[in-house]
């Protein structure tokens, strides 16, 4: 790893997409500030908006990578295969994340300038994001990464359709394996529903659920690295 | 400083394109690598700068093993492809985003080349040149990189004629005994007067792999026997000017070399000019 490659990554993606980032920047404040004037509390909308921009972000990272000629140009960009990965980490994990957080803040304070100045009470949310589901949110955008790198076209829509298709066959198999326990195993006289509930939440606490998340994104992240280091042109 | 030895790669494993190509390139030289429409000149230059993994065998550019595409290996090393990809950006913008990645990158050298190429630096964004015009731009950039390693892939394609020549002057001046630079074309009019070494590439082997001094110290190139009635003739072309040959130099006189007429002689006599250059 060489700090110098990096930085020179990031100047450089700083110079190509400045612009591009401003632009999609603001277009998340103008739909925070339209949809909290709209509807003040609705934090879930915010967050479902801003999550959807985080997990298209990726695929703007590496698109060099689904041309042929932009492929070469960006394979022989002198730094190392790491070096380019942890770059694009640094930038879907930390700047974009900033930023969707700044202008969400910034579409926010707008809106609650503007409910003031109408008269209205301002912004006031009684909702909150849990750990949990900030990782849940960062395990996403790991999965979106490696989906970037692996697929060839239409990459965010292609992750989306294979983890819906995956997590569909989990989810039926974990069904069916409490179908057929109840089946087999659940006295006849007891509670189904306080059987299933029991086994799952006892299964899950906060913590395991985090280190769960950790994993998946360092396993995500592993496997962007070693596919952008196996991608020939 | 490039070497490949042994090396076997096929798109399809049925059919390799290369089987057991060995090739050692040294600083100093202008490369000149010719060979036939899908003898794998490109994925030859692709394997050399770790864009692709060769099936087989070992490929070591400046110590490094290119597969591994070591940033160290990389900043030595500039590669202009045929489809050049140019990002949505001003000239100006490209050299500061890219030349840091480049220890020796000259910008004075850059805008000099420019200047030659009678290309401004503040004209509008790359990806709206013209074709030629891109190309003149990563010409003047892969110049002013100064890499050790400068491998071009047609690079004359898209250039008008006065720019043919431009080239070739910034080639001329360019190269220095620390320097490779690699030249794969069709448009060997283009380059005849820069290259100094010639690389024949057929059939998934090297054909010849020559300096232009070894070769016309061993075939003689003539018009109607004007130099010299002795000798093997390995290919004959009509011409209006006369009959132009290239035959076995036996006497050992002079002539200019011709790099079509050689690329023809070689593809058809492979066994012979094979074991002359042996």
């Amino acid at each position: 790893m060489n700090i110098k490659n990096i930085k020179n990554l990031f100047k450089t993606y700083f110079i190509e997409n400045w612009k591009t980032d401003l632009f999609q920047f603001g277009i998340l404040a103008v739909i925070v500030f339209f949809a909290t004037t709209i509807s003040a509390s609705n934090l879930h909308f915010l967050i479902f908006v801003a999550s959807v921009f985080l997990m298209i972000y990726p695929e703007r990272l590496f698109r060099n990578l689904h041309g042929n000629s932009s492929k070469i140009h960006y394979l022989s960009i002198p730094a190392s295969n790491s070096e380019k990965v942890l770059t694009n980490i640094v930038l879907a994990n930390v700047y974009y994340v900033l930023g969707l957080a700044v202008f969400c803040c910034l579409g926010l304070g707008l809106a609650h300038l503007y409910m003031t100045l109408r008269g209205y009470d301002g912004v006031n949310f009684d909702t909150f994001l849990s750990g949990t589901s900030v990782m849940l949110l960062f395990a996403i955008l790991a999965m979106f990464f490696f989906g970037s790198i692996y697929f060839r076209r239409k990459t965010t829509l292609a992750t989306l359709g294979v983890s819906l298709l995956i997590g569909t066959i989990f989810v039926t198999l974990y069904a069916l394996t409490l179908w057929i326990n109840g089946i087999l195993l659940i006295p006849k006289d007891a509670a189904y529903n306080d059987y299933v509930w029991s086994f799952s939440s006892d299964a899950m606490s906060e913590i395991s659920e985090v280190i769960i998340l950790c994993l998946g994104m360092v396993f995500f992240y592993g496997l962007s690295f070693l596919r952008l280091k196996e991608t020939e042109a | 400083m490039v070497q490949l030895e042994n090396i076997q790669f096929g798109y399809v494993k049925s059919r390799p394109l290369f089987k057991d190509l060995s090739l050692t390139m040294e600083p100093g030289h202008i490369y000149g690598l010719l060979g036939k429409n899908g003898a794998g000149k490109t994925t030859l230059l692709k394997i050399m700068t770790g864009l692709r993994f060769p099936d087989g065998g070992t490929v070591t550019v400046l110590n490094n093993n290119a597969p591994l595409r070591k940033a160290e290996g990389l900043q030595n090393l500039y590669f202009l492809q045929e489809e050049m990809y140019v990002p949505h950006l001003k000239v100006a913008d490209f050299v500061k985003a890219y030349a840091p990645f480049y220890p020796n990158f000259n910008h004075e050298q850059f805008a000099e080349y420019m200047h030659e190429l009678e290309l401004d630096q503040e004209a509008g964004y790359m990806d709206k040149l013209s074709h030629g015009q891109k190309k003149k731009v990563l010409i003047a950039f892969a110049l002013a990189t100064n890499t050790k390693i400068l491998i071009m892939d047609e690079p004359t394609n898209g250039l008008d004629i006065p720019s043919k020549s431009v080239f070739r002057k910034l080639m001329a001046s360019a190269a220095d005994e620390s320097r490779l630079v690699i030249i794969s074309t069709h448009q060997v009019r283009d380059l005849h007067s820069l290259i100094d070494m010639v690389a024949i590439l057929d059939n998934g082997h090297m054909l010849l792999n020559a300096s232009t001094y070894e070769i016309t110290e061993k075939l003689l190139f003539d018009v109607d026997d004007t130099k010299s009635s002795e000798g093997k003739v390995f290919y004959t072309e009509e011409n209006p000017r006369g009959n132009y040959q290239v035959k076995e130099n036996v006497n050992h006189i002079d002539s200019n070399l011709d790099l079509e007429m050689l690329f023809n002689a070689a593809i058809i006599n492979k066994n012979e000019i094979a074991n002359l250059f042996k």
